[in-house]
């Protein structure tokens, strides 16, 4: 039998997204992109990482488009971003100039312009709040401006502007082991497929579009013991930074905007020979991705340490982790297995129709 | 808008790659590229951006500079271009050496090679040459001012598939024939 191809269906699945479109508004209920765009916050950060394209706005708008189904969300705007001209590339920008929302440090107690907890949930009881079921817009206006209204006391005010990394004390005392700026062209992930051993930027970009469950869950098996890489947080910082490009042929550089980004330096101890003596120092792995989305990107330093030192686990294998944690590449593959197989189904059953026939015919001789 | 002329010029450009040897009509350019053949000017629109590299034969700074600011893309030498365009001005030598220079991929990425605008007098008229290949059922005539030393010179560049450049010839008319790498050309006498 030669290969037959799927012909039919087309009304049914004309039909089929009929049901679709209607399932958004059965209920007769309406939200702005607006109103997403302002309230869904976590949703919209953890579409952008993922999707690796920065613009609330659209995010926003894959959301009600998905219905808020994360999976479809990140597919739409990976689609919406391949259609895109690229008009420039940022200039190179360093993390010390992120105007800090937020800034913590696991390993020190007191850092140089301190501790700042910015807003995160992890200071919360987890315990639904059922006064939100009726909250107006009146009640969100006044919470607002019972926020905006209360005040600064007087010398408490921090600078946020070029605070000082944790990762440059440790240096400054030389137990981080040094390296030089790697200023390179990144190779880009997104116009030349993936060959192995990859590059850092390679392994960087990959990590940081990755699926945030999978990013975690990897991160996880690294931590308890599929991998060797057991970090101490040196600093989390979530705050806006700022892109600027150049023209051609010009010094100068254009600022275009600030985007919202979580990094995360993870020391992580590890034995270096100096002078031909074993020592022990500190290596660095590094997370960093759009919104704020800290445990992916403490999940991400880990995995970025685990495979700068491959090891015998599937941690520290950059096939293993790399082609794996993609969304668009594991949903996508997993989702094709609902298509039609009819064929390649049809011919193990007849295979396993005649083992059967063979096997039964020598039982009865 | 521009827009929409550059996305009719790259269905024309997809049936002229598919399709080698026939003969299609692509809009005027509503920019200026002169002295390049204005159809010539839309094409470069169409496939120039900042993420390729070109390089415009006898080192035409006027037409390289239009280029630049129309498409942001950036000019070099003929041997690490992404794209040739050899106006109507260039000596049969240039094209020549050009061709010569072209990238023509390597065998893990063939599509890292050159595709070379060229310009030509007419398509309509000429050297009479018989194509053969994908995209053509049994023969394809095509009538065009190219010399014969050329299409040999072509031939020689693309002996080696998947390696090799493919062509897209613009004449004064303003008219668009493709040769993909694929097409075997015989000069008929």
């Amino acid at each position: 039998m030669g290969y037959v191809a799927v012909t039919g269906g087309k009304e049914a699945i004309e039909a089929s997204l009929q049901h679709l479109f209607y399932e958004r508004v059965k209920h007769g209920k309406w939200l702005s992109v607006e109103t997403i765009k302002g309230t869904m916050r976590g949703f919209i950060d953890h579409i952008m990482s993922e999707s690796s394209l920065y613009s609330e706005d659209l995010a926003a708008l894959a959301m009600k488009q998905s219905e808020g189904n994360v999976e479809e969300a990140v597919f739409l705007l990976r689609a919406h971003r391949s259609t895109l001209p690229r008009l420039y590339y940022s200039t190179i920008t360093d993390p010390r100039d992120m105007f800090v929302h937020r800034r913590i440090s696991a390993s020190f107690k007191e850092i140089p312009g301190g501790q700042i907890l910015g807003s995160s949930h992890d200071y919360l009881h987890r315990l639904l709040d059922f006064s939100l079921i009726e909250e107006t817009e009146e009640d969100v206006w006044q919470k607002k401006l019972d926020f905006e209204a209360i005040e600064v006391p007087e010398g408490s005010s921090i600078p946020l502007e070029k605070l000082p990394k944790v990762m440059d004390y440790l240096r400054a005392e030389g137990l981080l082991n040094d390296f030089p700026v790697n200023d390179e062209e990144p190779d880009d992930v997104t116009k030349m497929s993936l060959t192995f051993p990859s590059s850092r930027s390679e392994r960087l970009q990959i990590l940081t579009r990755g699926q945030t469950g999978g990013i975690v869950s990897l991160g996880y098996a690294g931590l308890r013991g599929y991998g060797s890489s057991h970090p101490n947080v040196g600093e989390v910082r979530v705050g806006e930074q700022p892109i600027h490009i150049q023209l051609d042929g010009e010094e100068e550089e254009y600022y275009i905007g600030s985007i919202k980004l979580t990094e995360v330096e993870s020391f992580i101890p590890a034995n270096v020979s100096e002078n031909g003596k074993e020592v022990l120092a500190f290596d660095i792995g590094y997370g960093a991705c759009f919104g704020q989305n800290e445990t992916k990107a403490i999940a991400m330093s880990i995995l970025d340490h685990a495979l700068e030192n491959p090891e015998d686990t599937p941690i520290h294998d950059e096939e293993f982790v790399l082609l794996h944690v993609d969304t668009i590449e594991s949903t996508g593959f997993i989702s094709h297995l609902k298509l039609p197989h009819y064929v390649t189904f049809q011919s193990k059953l007849e295979q396993m129709r005649k083992i059967k026939e063979e096997s039964g015919a020598s039982v009865n001789e | 808008m521009i827009m929409h002329s550059t996305q009719q010029a790259y269905r024309k450009l997809l049936e002229a790659l598919s399709f080698p040897g026939k003969v299609n009509s692509v809009d005027t350019c509503p920019n200026d590229f002169s002295p390049l053949i204005s159809q010539t000017g839309l094409i470069c629109l169409t496939l120039l951006d900042s993420e390729v590299a070109f390089h415009v034969a006898e080192e035409n700074n006027l037409i390289t500079e239009t280029l630049h600011a129309y498409t942001g893309s950036h000019a070099t030498n003929a041997r690490n271009a992404d794209f040739i365009i050899l106006p109507l001005s260039s000596s049969d030598e240039e094209i020549v050496k050009k061709i010569n220079q072209a990238k023509i991929g390597d065998l893990v990425r063939p599509h890292k090679s050159a595709t070379i605008i060229l310009e030509v007098e007419s398509l309509k008229y000429g050297y009479k040459y018989s194509l053969k290949g994908p995209g053509i059922k049994d023969t394809n005539q095509l009538n065009c001012t190219i010399r014969p030393e050329i299409m040999e010179n072509r031939k020689n560049i693309n002996a080696e598939y998947p390696l090799g450049i493919d062509l897209i010839l613009v004449d004064q008319q303003g008219y668009v024939v493709g040769l993909p790498r694929t097409t075997q050309i015989m000069e008929v006498y």
